[in-house]
């Protein structure tokens, strides 16, 4: 039997919304100092015991050179460790998790630093006509991320959209959960339990120079109505700013090890990876592909989802978690219910903002900490990401 | 200055302040404050004869606070500053050693504005069409600029207490009684107001001047008659606080000297604005003004022109509606079994405006304008060239299927709006083979009168149907909101529950008059089985049999009912639970069957019971999809069917009490009483899967 592995430390940086608090940073910097807290989260720095680094990102133009950010972040953070850079989308953080994991089931690695970092706020407009200049003419600047499609496909809003058509999710139900993300969001913020994974980060806005503490995107005094009188975003039918997340910034981090070299360590085990899995679909499936992952994730490990105490499906779209809930309770209307009721418990995407390339580590820890609150269990996490793969990650505590 | 300007003619040493704020009505914020402080100074430095207060808006003069720049900083202390500054800066304009005067024309002077000319002008001068009054019982608060003591003062207790109390707006020709307006032309208006001033140089203000005698001065006794009157009217529901402050403050300001009476007003006023309900009542008024307009999302290019319309059924409906359409300047033709019939019944519109233009809240023109919309007919084939056509005949079915069927053939084009508060359009349109062309326009009684419309999309309406509904709705003035398919739609199937829930808390053994005064305390505008008299028990039972014949198992008629309907209690001229008005008729209570097996509730239970039927309703009419969204639905029940407007509707009620808490309640009582209508709706258990304890609305 392969080694287990081990969760010793998560952190995040809060997410900021779009042109926020962490609009003016560098994101190789953001990443470092998510990085910095992680490694020394257990009380000693973990830098030496890192046998390799892996880093998720999915818009590297946002870096000042978008090429090897992964190195970049290591070399500032004085690691001089192989370090992989992987770009599959939303799924990017927890495909360099899943690598991690290979490492270390290979015994090729005993330690890893799993990074996923995003800077939304500073992805360039670019022009490919410049390089060889404009005779006559405009010159046209396309923003890569208005709206997030790839050539040839629809954009994601309305593969979201036509999901929760397929699936019979009414739209009303996709703003009552949106709005539900934003209140769970409020409720757990007032609790205290972000305290577990934020790590407050002093930031510089205008003339401002100040501690960056808490998620600037959720607004838990709006209501479903409001959101319900949003129109729809790029032909979508049901697809609205109230039942997205925005474009956010952020970052998050994680170490993992063996469970053999933690002990020798004598480290804190948070939580045990017990499998990952990613999956792939037609590239309009997003909507449903997080259940698709879960389902082969569970069935591998024999678990059923019943078995499950916590979900995390990332909002990339509010559709995505309904939808594959609908799913993953098999079209019985009372087991949806009772599956929503446990998934993304301390809100999600919606409220807490979608740094594209940071969110699967992030839903992954929030989960584990959650976990953690309520004395163990065990949690299933997945993300979709662009033309519909998908990652699952099972976190038992 | 931004918001009023100051202007003096040198030669008559008069000036005028010309009130101009930002936003399409003037509005008091701290600008305007501001404005009108350096204003007075300048007046009193200047030397003045006197202030001519204008405005430089066509239809408002001054109406009220600025909501919108009190709810940037809804706290006690930002209210209790804006408004002492606001007494402040009225009362040295009132003490200038200059008479003041305002001259309006045509445009309203409403809350702050009319408390405004009320303390500072010694004389109004104004044109018909004016108006002026005190709503702000209407947004949550009450006249605090020193309203209830500035009114008295000219017009008497009684009058205040119906004004404040009551929020009403009345003519200005109303207030010509008491001498301090004088109603004029708008050519001479400036020429009176200046001539007025010069010959009242040295005049006191009334308000300062100890020998001042307010008219119809009473015995203390009976004013304390009076407010104990008034109080058991106004205050009988705990959930409005605003009406007991109002009421505090005017009765405590009898005692008191002028300028202590008014900050006694502040001292009421600023803690409402912490109130949840206030904030209802101002959140509502949002709603009604800026989100009522747009709430149905039709397609306007789809819409059919609105120039021309027909109206089937020349009945009370029909020609309410046809004397909205033609008052908004549409062709209306005017349709019943023969032209006679119709004839008359244009007649009888006639006859019912002649009122309002001997009192002159008409001018003879708009009238006649809307006379000359109006033509009678008693033939289909006029229908041949018109675009929609409403029918409003009896609610039966067959009845409303052969007119489908006599209009469809003339024109099979012709949009067929059936106004009709309970079948379904699926049923209406079964036999026709253009069932797109069919949609529902349901109306209420008296429809000059009632704001709502509620447009009905059957499963089979076109897009071109429905934006036609809409648009003309809208250009009748209606606030309309769209509706699903489904028995009795949302607002008669809401309200119809309402009053079965009356009659079976009569049958559990609570006395029906009793059960009316707790509507009244939760905040209804009139009890359940006092509305099943007032909206005329006929309909009410047949409207009853139809659902329960559709919905068996949500609603059952009380058998009091069926008894009541076939004695012949059924209200409007025939005997009912009350006679002569509000006077309990006790020979109704031979009808109740008492229901020895269901518990009694005790009061509280009954007040809630009441308002979680109608709750209940509308969260069903959610899971049927016959409602949408909970604009609508707060929108449709405070303007339809009087669900209590301090509580903003029952998605706001819903947020406010939380989801659990309200599902714990529905639940508890529909296992305790076994009324199938209490059955909770699934939307509450999707709400809380979802995490939404709060936040609908």
């Amino acid at each position: 039997m392969a080694e287990n592995c081990v969760i010793v430390s998560a952190k995040r940086s809060p997410f900021g919304k779009y042109l926020g608090s962490l609009s003016e940073m560098e994101p190789l910097d953001v990443g470092v100092k998510v990085a910095e807290a992680t490694l020394s989260a257990p009380g000693k720095s973990l830098k030496e015991n890192i046998d390799q680094v892996f880093v998720g990102n999915c818009i590297p133009s946002a870096f000042e050179t978008g090429s090897v950010t992964g190195r970049q972040i290591g070399l500032k953070l004085g690691m001089d460790v192989f370090t992989t850079t992987v770009d599959t989308a939303c799924c990017s953080p927890l495909t360099a998790l899943r690598m991690a994991l290979w490492g270390m089931r290979l015994g090729e690695l005993d330690s890893a630093l799993v990074i996923g970092v995003e800077a939304m706020s500073r992805v360039p407009h670019s022009s490919r006509q410049l390089r060889t200049g404009v005779r006559i003419g405009e010159v046209k600047l396309p923003d890569p991320i208005f709206p997030i499609n790839y050539p040839g496909y629809n954009s994601v809003a309305v593969d979201a959209s036509d999901g929760a058509e397929k699936y019979d999710v009414s739209k009303r139900m996709l703003d009552t959960f949106a709005m539900g993300s934003h209140l769970k969001w409020a409720d757990a913020m007032k609790e205290g339990k972000f305290d577990d994974e934020i790590v407050p980060i002093k930031v510089r806005k205008g003339r401002n120079e100040y501690l960056f503490s808490q998620d600037e995107m959720p607004r838990p005094n709006g209501n479903i109505a409001l959101i319900q009188m949003l129109p729809t975003v790029f032909g979508a039918k049901s697809t609205t700013p109230g039942n997205a997340p925005g474009l956010n910034d952020g970052a998050s981090a994680m170490v993992v090890m063996t469970e053999k070299k933690a002990k020798s360590l004598d480290l804190p085990i948070l939580g045990t990876i017990v499998d990952q899995a990613g999956e792939t679909d037609m590239p309009f499936g997003i909507s449903w592909i997080p259940a698709k992952a879960i389902k082969k994730v569970l069935e591998r490990n024999k678990i059923t989802i019943d078995e499950i105490d916590l979900i995390e499906i990332n909002e990339a779209f509010a559709a995505m978690p309904l939808v594959s809930t609908k799913i993953l309770a098999g079209g019985d209307e009372q087991k949806w219910y009772g599956l929503i009721n446990r998934t993304n418990v301390n809100g999600g995407a919606v409220a807490i903002g979608h740094p594209v390339g940071a969110s699967g580590l992030r839903i992954t820890m929030t989960m584990m900490y959650e976990l953690i609150r309520r004395g163990g269990g065990q949690g299933v996490a997945a993300i979709c990401g662009g033309l519909t793969q998908g990652e699952a990650v099972i976190v038992r505590v | 200055m931004g918001e009023l300007r100051y202007r003096l003619d040198r030669k008559k040493n008069i000036a005028v302040f010309e009130i101009d704020t930002s936003g399409p009505v003037n509005t008091i914020g701290e600008q305007f404050i501001a404005d009108l402080v350096k204003a007075t100074e300048k007046a009193n430095s200047d030397g003045v004869k006197g202030v001519v207060l204008a405005s430089a808006k066509a239809k408002s003069f001054l109406d009220g606070a600025n909501l919108m720049e009190i709810m940037k900083d809804p706290s006690q202390l930002n209210l209790k500053h804006v408004v002492l500054k606001l007494q402040e800066t009225l009362a040295n304009l009132a003490k200038s050693p200059f008479p003041v005067v305002a001259v309006l024309t045509g445009q309203t002077a409403l809350g702050g504005g009319f408390e405004t000319l009320l303390w500072t002008c010694d004389h109004i001068f104004s044109t018909t069409g004016s108006k002026m009054g005190l709503p702000e019982v209407n947004v949550g608060l009450f006249p605090a600029g020193g309203g209830p003591e500035t009114l008295r003062k000219i017009a008497g207790l009684k009058t205040a207490l119906d004004v404040v109390m009551g929020g009403k707006v009345l003519p200005a020709e109303f207030y010509s009684k008491s001498g301090l307006v004088t109603m004029v032309s708008k050519d001479e208006i400036l020429q009176e107001a200046e001539k007025w001033i010069e010959g009242h140089q040295g005049i006191i203000n009334r308000n300062y001047d100890p020998d001042w005698k307010e008219p119809d001065l009473l015995s203390n006794d009976e004013r304390q008659k009076l407010i104990k009157k008034a109080r058991a009217r106004y205050c009988i529901c705990p959930e409005k606080p605003y009406l007991k402050a109002a009421m505090d403050a005017i009765e405590e300001g009898l005692d008191l000297p002028f300028e202590e009476a008014v900050k006694n007003e502040v001292r009421h006023f600023a803690p409402l604005i912490t109130e949840p309900n206030v904030k209802n009542k101002i959140d509502l008024f949002f709603a009604m003004t800026g989100i009522a307009p747009k709430i149905a999302k039709v397609n306007p290019k789809k819409s059919l022109s609105t120039e021309e319309i027909a109206i089937i059924g020349a009945g009370l409906m029909g020609q309410g509606v046809a004397q909205v359409c033609a008052d908004k300047g549409m062709k209306v033709l005017l349709i019943d079994v023969d032209k006679a019939t119709a004839e008359a019944a244009i007649e009888k519109i006639g006859a019912g405006l002649e009122p309002l233009v001997k009192k002159g809240r008409w001018l003879p023109d708009r009238k006649e304008r809307l006379m000359n919309n109006l033509r009678a007919s008693g033939d289909y084939e006029k229908l041949k060239t018109i675009p929609l056509v409403i029918e409003a005949v009896f609610e039966d079915l067959d009845l409303k299927q052969k007119i489908l069927k006599e209009v469809q053939d003339v024109n099979p084009d012709i949009i067929f709006a059936s106004n009709t508060s309970t079948i379904p359009m699926e049923d209406i349109s079964a036999k026709s083979n253009r069932p797109e062309q069919v949609v529902g326009m349901h109306y209420f009684s008296p429809v000059p009168l009632m704001p709502l419309l509620e447009v009905i999309q059957g499963p089979k309406t076109s897009e071109a149907a429905l934006a036609t509904a809409v648009t003309s709705g809208r250009r009748q003035g209606k606030t309309c909101i769209v509706v699903g398919d489904g028995p009795a739609f949302y607002t008669s199937r809401t309200f119809g529950v309402f009053v079965m829930t009356g009659f079976y808390l009569a049958e559990m053994g609570l006395d029906p008059w009793e059960i009316d005064r707790l509507a009244l305390e939760a905040g209804f505008p009139q009890g359940p089985l006092h509305v099943y008299g007032t909206a005329g028990g006929n309909v009410v039972y047949h409207a009853g049999c139809f659902m329960s014949s559709r919905k068996p198992d949500l609603l059952t008629i009380p058998e009091s009912v069926g008894k009541m309907y076939e004695a012949g209690y059924v209200g409007a001229g025939k005997p009912c639970f009350y006679k002569n008005g509000m006077e309990p008729d006790k020979s109704a209570l031979e009808f109740i069957v008492r229901n020895s097996s269901l518990p009694t509730p005790d009061r509280d239970e009954a007040k809630e019971m009441l308002l979680l039927s109608m709750v209940n309703q509308a969260f069903l009419c959610l899971d049927e999809g016959v409602l949408r969204d909970y604009f609508s639905m707060d929108i449709g029940a405070i303007l339809g069917i009087g669900f209590p407007d301090c509580w903003h509707g029952p998605a706001r009620y819903v947020s406010q009490k939380g989801v659990k808490a309200t599902l714990g309640r529905i639940q508890a009582i529909y296992e305790k009483y076994n009324l199938a209508f209490f059955k909770p709706a699934r939307e509450f258990e999707k709400l809380i899967a979802c995490g939404v304890d709060r936040g609908l609305l």
